[in-house]
């Protein structure tokens, strides 16, 4: 047991994965004793929005799926905690009432993934989140309608630490899921549907796997914003926030849950360090996208590898130069081959 | 090894992305200090924010955003009046310095920004919020942290069962039932269509509709509500025409409303259209042009060119100080004007000794307040909504005129 856990732990990459996990680790714990609540609060707030972007990167990252409802998603969290908890059921059973509607709703999401394709699915999520957001609308003798639901006050010591106890949970699942056989399966339907169909890949069931287990990292996210907010309402859900958190998972790494928790810090902090510029940050994510996308395509995560690919590229760049540095350095599966044995 | 330094680099900058992200943010967000400014004359019983010359207040509002448009007008007001009670040697030998800050209408900003505040503690209160549901949301960390919140006041929401939240201004609903009891009275107005804007205050105009129907044996026909960004209003108007209405309660933003009455007339949908302080705006009459004829609106201010000393006082402090383009004499402005004037005046009532509780006693207090362009405002500890009372204006070749004198809209 002890050489299986060495043997995981010494492995170069997970390593350093596991120094940057223990370290921040220690720092989120010890947070509380030194931070103000204002910024216990931004602490809490990337966490809720790095579950989510966990979800999306197992989804959307690795398995190339759409899911423009995310927003509706989270509002259906949000409602079940958040109108379970006025009913006197406590924080932690209605965390789990939200997880657990997750379930149901990706179930009911993913089979639309037998028939369609990755575009159709992004039109169906979206649909999805206006259907939450106008039956939220509809059934405001439980949900408050547009006046929406004032929580039972909790202490933010307790949201912050609920918070990041999900964020290690919500980590470790989404870690496994993309390290394991799901991961691998995703992958392979992304890149090539008709090849892993071939190979005897049932590519229309790992499609809707996808949807199923990633649609409870949405509803937690949900279920804690509202306990982060104190007060959720229609309006804190509108499709926007669907699209922020595809911008979160560009920005951060598409593929990477470091990714996704940088691209959750940027949401986050962004809007707070220029709030005295109004109307800045959104420019600022619209540029910075942008930007991303076409200098480092695999986000914040990519931006010390692109350094040294800039670093390692010949000065002058001629037909008949060849990059030996690229050669020699290892990359790509093979590496990851090599790194294994 | 290079490729494990590789990882160790990479795990530990995306760390210090975290880190540095972090750090920012406790900068921005300030230090846990208890003390506001130094104190004025040893007294230790002054407040976060307030020293020897000066009183800091802030909110966070919609400076952009859906609302954005009434929102500078409002913000350049309440600068104008807080410039000018300054000029006049401010509250006490105080001055009063107010920062608006953008939330954008989004309830995390707005609860962040409250967050902020409380964490800070250099701000006396939060005064002059814009926005419904952000002010709601806002409302619950105050009340828990014992800050006054003096917001505008636009549903009754704001202010249920608050210690130390006040709304300065009467709310849409009250301001919409004078407007509507008019029409059902004066219009013979028996079926009743309304579209409100989906949103808390919405829901309350909607209700102030069904309220004053019930009350005068009228009907309301179709209830019809709109989502935030619809700028096509042709759907809702077909449906509404469909129910024959006497006349439409109509409540959304100003640019919205504009629109909805133009998507109206161009369907042939020739009703009176009702609705609060919204469509009493001159900016409402600018966008809905030749459409806003015949527009019936509850308005809780005088109109900005009465030949009245209190309105003159308020274009007078706007042309002073007045912040350009913004600075133009609309209801919107008055709002801020308003809220500007409630809270000078209960910063005055407070006293030497300002601090939190002091300025909730100072409002709870003021009792028939007059600001010289709305009727006047009472709160007492039970009471901390400022006003019900609103009078009916009328778009009669392309300007307002003035149907009635103040009368209660309550709930």
């Amino acid at each position: 047991m002890i050489a299986r856990v060495r043997s995981f732990v010494v492995t170069p990459n997970r390593r350093g994965h596991l120094i940057a996990v223990a370290i921040l680790a220690l720092a989120v714990i010890f947070a509380p004793a030194f931070a103000t609540s204002y910024l216990m609060l931004q602490i809490a707030l990337v966490g809720v929005f790095a579950i989510g972007a966990f979800g999306l990167v197992v989804l959307t990252g690795h398995g190339g799926q759409f899911n423009l409802g995310f927003a509706g998603l989270m509002a259906l969290g949000a409602y079940t905690a958040a109108i379970l908890q006025q009913h006197g059921v406590s924080l932690t059973a209605a965390l789990v009432a939200a997880v657990a509607i997750g379930f149901v709703a990706g179930a009911l999401l993913g089979v639309f993934a037998y028939w369609l394709s990755e575009f159709a699915m992004a039109v169906v999520t979206f649909a999805f989140g206006i259907f939450v957001d106008q039956a939220v609308r509809a059934f405001d003798g439980l949900t408050g309608g547009f006046s929406g639901i004032v929580l039972p006050r909790l202490s933010l010591n307790l949201v912050y630490y609920t918070v990041w106890t999900c964020v290690a949970i919500a980590a470790l699942l989404a870690w496994g899921m993309i390290a394991g056989w799901l991961g691998r399966w995703l992958r392979a339907v992304r890149d090539n549907a008709i090849a892993a169909e071939q190979l005897g890949l049932p590519v229309k069931r790992v499609k809707f796997q996808g949807y199923v287990v990633t649609a409870p990292f949405a509803t937690l996210t949900g279920g804690l914003y509202a306990q982060a907010l104190g007060y959720i309402a229609p309006s804190a859900f509108q499709v926007v926030l669907s699209l922020a958190f595809l911008v979160i998972i560009i920005v951060g790494g598409v593929t990477s849950l470091w990714g996704g928790l940088i691209g959750a810090t940027l949401w986050v902090a962004v809007p707070e360090l220029t709030v005295d510029v109004p109307g800045l940050y959104p420019i600022l994510f619209g540029a910075l996208t942008v930007i991303v996308l076409i200098v480092v395509p695999g986000g914040a995560m990519d931006i010390p590898a692109a350094i040294r690919r800039r670093m390692h590229r010949p000065r002058r760049a001629g037909a008949a130069e060849v990059d030996l540095s690229a050669v020699a350095q290892p990359a790509g599966p093979a590496a990851a081959v090599r790194e294994r044995e | 090894m290079p490729l494990a330094g590789i990882h160790v680099r990479r795990g530990v900058s995306s760390l210090s992305v975290l880190l540095a992200a972090t750090a920012l943010l406790a900068a921005c967000g300030g230090d846990t200090t208890t003390g506001g400014g130094a104190p004025a004359d040893g007294g230790e019983t002054l407040g976060p924010g307030v020293s020897a010359d000066a009183i800091e207040l802030s909110s966070s509002t919609g400076l952009t955003g859906n609302f954005a448009v009434v929102t500078a007008p409002y913000v350049a007001a309440a600068k104008a009046k807080f410039a000018a009670v300054n000029a006049d040697g401010g509250v006490n030998g105080r001055k009063i310095n107010w920062k608006p800050v953008d939330d954008g209408f989004d309830i995390q900003r707005a609860v962040s920004f409250a967050q902020r505040l409380v964490s800070q503690n250099k701000i006396l209160a939060e005064t002059l919020p814009f926005g419904t549901a952000p002010t709601v949301a806002k409302k619950e960390i105050y009340e828990a942290a014992g800050v006054p919140f003096v917001s505008l006041g636009t549903t009754y929401a704001e202010v249920e069962n608050a210690k130390t939240t006040f709304g300065c201004t009467v709310p849409y609903y009250s301001q919409a039932r004078v407007a509507i009891r008019y029409a059902i009275e004066n219009r013979n107005a028996k079926r009743i269509g309304v579209l409100v804007y989906a949103s808390p205050d919405g829901k309350e105009v909607g209700e102030a509709a069904e309220d004053e129907a019930k009350a005068q044996g009228a009907e309301v026909v179709r209830k019809l509500e709109y989502d935030p960004g619809t700028t096509d209003f042709s759907g809702a108007i077909s449906d509404l025409r469909g129910a024959k209405p006497d006349v439409v309660v109509l409540y959304g933003s100003t640019p919205d409303s504009a629109r909805a009455i133009q998507a109206a007339r161009r369907a042939g949908l020739k009703v009176p259209f009702i609705g609060p302080q919204t469509m009493a705006d001159s900016e409402f009459l600018r966008l809905a042009g030749d459409a806003a004829e015949g527009v019936i609106a509850g308005s809780p201010y005088k109109l900005p060119d009465a030949d009245d000393p209190g309105v003159a006082a308020f274009r007078d402090a706007l042309s002073k100080n007045g912040d350009g383009g913004s600075g133009q004499p609309t209801t919107w402005a008055m709002s801020g004007y308003q809220c500007a004037s409630v809270v000078a005046a209960a910063l005055d009532a407070a006293g030497e000794q300002l601090n939190r509780e002091s300025f909730v006693k100072g409002i709870e207090s003021l009792k028939d307040f007059d600001s010289g362009i709305a009727a006047p405002v009472s709160f007492g500890p039970d009471d901390h909504t400022g006003s019900t009372m609103a009078l009916v204006l009328e778009v009669k070749d392309g300007a307002f005129k003035q149907l009635s004198d103040f009368e209660d809209g309550a709930k």
